[in-house]
């Protein structure tokens, strides 16, 4: 029943490369300030994930890959980056202003994560499977790179995006590492991804209208 | 059967409540929900005690002791908490603070919350567990910004921030586990709680090592455990009262419970007792990190929130201490916690709408304005803080024997000094409030007798427990002590 489309050793080639662009992409939105930007960025992400899994499904023949890219294309490639869209354009807010530090600064920083997540997962499992030189590190860099660029930010909005990132390099490392998860999970999990963007942006829009702005740094009052 | 029931009635009844518009329909449609809830959930829990675990829908539903005494703590709050809410809104209402129109998305909100907690703790695979702890997580911070105020706004924000930054670390301990397991079943059920189990001495330590590490750091943040509790103060003091009760009494619970189960795994995949010192050591921080903000305190539901943090951490120590007397003390003040918070927290509600203020110094002379609630105040501050005779002392005390018992005398010595500390500072705050002279002439203002009915429901368990324990109540307990300590049987 099963048709297996695509080689092993082709699949593992593949799901090396998406993972060293998916980390790619990652550092390239915390380095950028637009948020419609960074919303696209997101949207990338998403279309990497989704050739993952679908690549991942071609190797594996099974139905539950087909239907698991099905649905990162629905919910990570096109829902998430279309509400976010559309907070974007009832926020008073269009990019991230005064930077907590400054790119010059970041970027040698977030090497140093990306170093460091190489250094720590090379020896934690021996290559199997799709566990490639870049795949597991790949991820853990984008998980650290997502917590990162949540801690430099100020708007709400592209917290969200960051805190999407840090799942993204999860649900990754799921794939690569075990081929998703069971079926059900990955549906409980994708409902909760698109619940957890409409309750975010629902309450960063009411942020915005209580505060004028979207700027979490004005949340300061409650304190000890 | 009933157990379907069970998971099936509190969507129904949010569902009736968002379909109607006249509150007196919506508050009879809740108070009847949240009864029939509370009377399954009773089935249920019986069944399971009296028969051992119970499944459904295949193997996909598993409830065995540790998820009945949790189904047990919440089925309990939510009838008495549902009930408080009826009065609590109606005045809210009147004051102003809420408009007629949220009230069907306050009940919608309020039930679809009791069910994703009944679904955290009956599912039987540990992905779908995250699922469901995750959902709470996003049901609760509506509640929790349901005022709409900036203060209650910022709260929620960061509420669902830092608790789904957790709980993505969360899944990564999930997902270690998976594949844990998969290299022993290939199959999908390598999730399924009962599966794993039946593995957990093959699965390979190391990876079950990180994956504690993981799960402890996600799910511990959304129990509240210090240091990652920052949100929790901000939360569980801006919520609605009747929800704070939720958050604090029954939703860190629900959280504990997830580490819990893969504590039990971590324990015997990997040797050591590795995951048992993880939980002492964040469990004592908790406990040692709440004691400065307890002394400091001037807000009333910031103290509660953070008597939770030390409370959570009490009990984390007592599971991680572990022995027959530990994990039996756990179980029982998990429960005890419950019921006294929630009683507080009631309380609380009464006297934030009375006052119009949550800072202690101005909520003074409660005995005389408020005679009930202030002796209930009284009552319940003594229980929170440990004096006999109330439940929570019993409890208290077994954990403190089970750190003489396992030799931890750190343990002894940093729960002793802080039990102390808590005890004398929370009952200052308590004498302040309820004999203190106040500073301004109060309005005249009574409660609907139904109120004083919630607040009957744990203060009574409270002082029931604590002179006279039940033998089936006794026995559950030894039942999931058991559990805890070998497995499922």
């Amino acid at each position: 029943m099963t048709t297996i489309l695509l080689s092993a050793a082709a699949a593992r080639g593949l799901l090396d490369t998406i993972s060293v662009l998916l980390l790619a992409v990652v550092l390239c939105s915390l380095l950028v300030y637009q948020l419609d930007l960074a919303i696209a960025l997101l949207a990338v992400q998403g279309g990497l994930l989704t050739a993952a899994a679908g690549i991942v499904a071609l190797a594996t023949g099974s139905g539950h890959g087909y239907l698991a890219a099905a649905l990162t294309l629905a919910v990570k490639a096109i829902a998430v980056p279309v509400m976010l869209l559309w907070v974007l354009q009832r926020a008073p807010v269009r990019f991230e202003q005064q930077p907590v530090i400054s790119r010059k600064l970041a970027l040698p920083l977030a090497v140093g994560l990306i170093l460091f997540s190489y250094f720590a997962t090379g020896s934690l499992v021996a290559p199997e499977g799709y566990l490639t030189a870049n795949t597991l590190p790949a991820a853990v860099a984008v998980l650290l790179l997502g917590f990162f660029t949540m801690l430099l930010r100020r708007k709400a909005l592209s917290q969200i995006v960051a805190l999407i990132a840090m799942e993204n390099g999860l649900y990754l490392a799921a794939v690569i590492a075990t081929r998703g998860l069971p079926l059900a999970v990955e549906m409980g999990v994708a409902l909760d991804v698109l619940i957890a963007v409409a309750v975010m942006g629902w309450v960063s829009n009411y942020l915005g209208s209580t505060f004028q702005s979207l700027d979490v740094d004005r949340l300061r009052a409650l304190r000890g | 059967m009933f157990l379907i029931a069970l998971l099936g009635l509190p969507p129904l009844t949010a569902v009736l409540c968002r379909a109607f518009r006249a509150p007196s329909v919506i508050a009879s449609i809740h108070a009847l929900g949240g009864f029939a809830t509370l009377c399954l959930g009773l089935v249920v829990v019986g069944r399971v005690f009296a028969d051992g675990p119970v499944t459904a829908v295949g193997a996909s539903v598993y409830v065995d002791q540790l998820s009945a005494v949790l189904i047990a703590v919440i089925v309990v709050l939510d009838f008495a908490a549902a009930l408080y809410s009826i009065g609590y809104l109606q005045r809210e209402v009147q004051s102003g603070a809420v408009p007629v129109s949220q009230l069907p998305w306050y009940y919608c909100g309020y039930h679809t919350f009791i069910w994703t907690m009944l679904v955290t703790v009956s599912v039987n695979n540990l992905g779908l567990l995250w699922v469901a702890v995750e959902a709470t997580t996003l049901v609760s911070a509506l509640l929790v910004g349901f005022h709409r105020t900036p203060a209650a706004l910022e709260a929620a924000w960061k509420y669902l921030i830092l608790c789904t930054v957790g709980i993505v670390i969360a899944l990564f301990g999930v997902l270690l586990t998976y594949y844990a397991s998969t290299r022993l079943t290939a199959g999908e059920s390598g999730l399924d709680w009962t599966v794993l189990m039946a593995h957990a001495g093959q699965l390979d330590p190391g990876i079950m090592r990180l994956a504690f590490v993981f799960v402890l750091i996600g799910f511990g943040t959304k129990a509240g455990l210090a240091p990652l509790h920052n949100w929790l103060p901000d939360a569980h003091s801006q919520a609605p009262s009747p929800i704070s009760a939720l958050l604090s009494g029954v939703l860190l619970e629900c959280a504990l419970y997830a580490i819990f189960r893969f504590h039990m795994l971590a324990s015997i995949a990997v040797p050591g007792g590795f995951s048992s010192r993880a939980l002492v050591t964040l469990g004592l921080i908790s406990v040692s990190v709440a004691v400065p903000f307890i002394v400091v305190q001037r807000d009333l539901k910031r103290l509660l929130a953070y008597s939770s943090v030390e409370h959570v951490g009490l009990i984390a120590t007592a599971i991680g201490l572990g022995g027959s007397l530990g994990l039996y003390a756990g179980a029982l003040h998990l429960f005890n916690h419950a019921i006294a918070k929630a009683l507080l927290f009631f309380v609380a509600g009464n006297l934030t709408q009375r006052y119009g203020t949550t800072r202690m110094s101005r909520i003074r002379g409660v005995v005389r304005a408020m005679p009930v609630t202030g002796s209930l105040l009284l009552m319940g501050m003594f229980a929170i803080t440990g004096l006999p005779p109330f439940a929570i002392f019993l409890s208290e005390f077994g954990i403190v024997g089970a750190g003489f018992a396992q030799g931890n005398w750190l343990a002894v010595a940093i729960l002793i000094v802080a039990l102390g500390i808590v005890f004398a500072a929370a009952f200052g705050h308590a004498l302040d409030m309820a004999f203190g002279r106040p500073r301004t002439s109060l309005e005249k203002l009574t409660f609907p007798r139904l109120r004083g009915g919630a607040l009957a429901i744990p203060a009574g368990l409270m002082v029931l427990l604590g002179v006279y324990m039940p033998p089936a109540f006794n026995s559950a307990l030894q039942q999931v002590a058991g559990l805890l300590a070998s497995g499922p049987r």
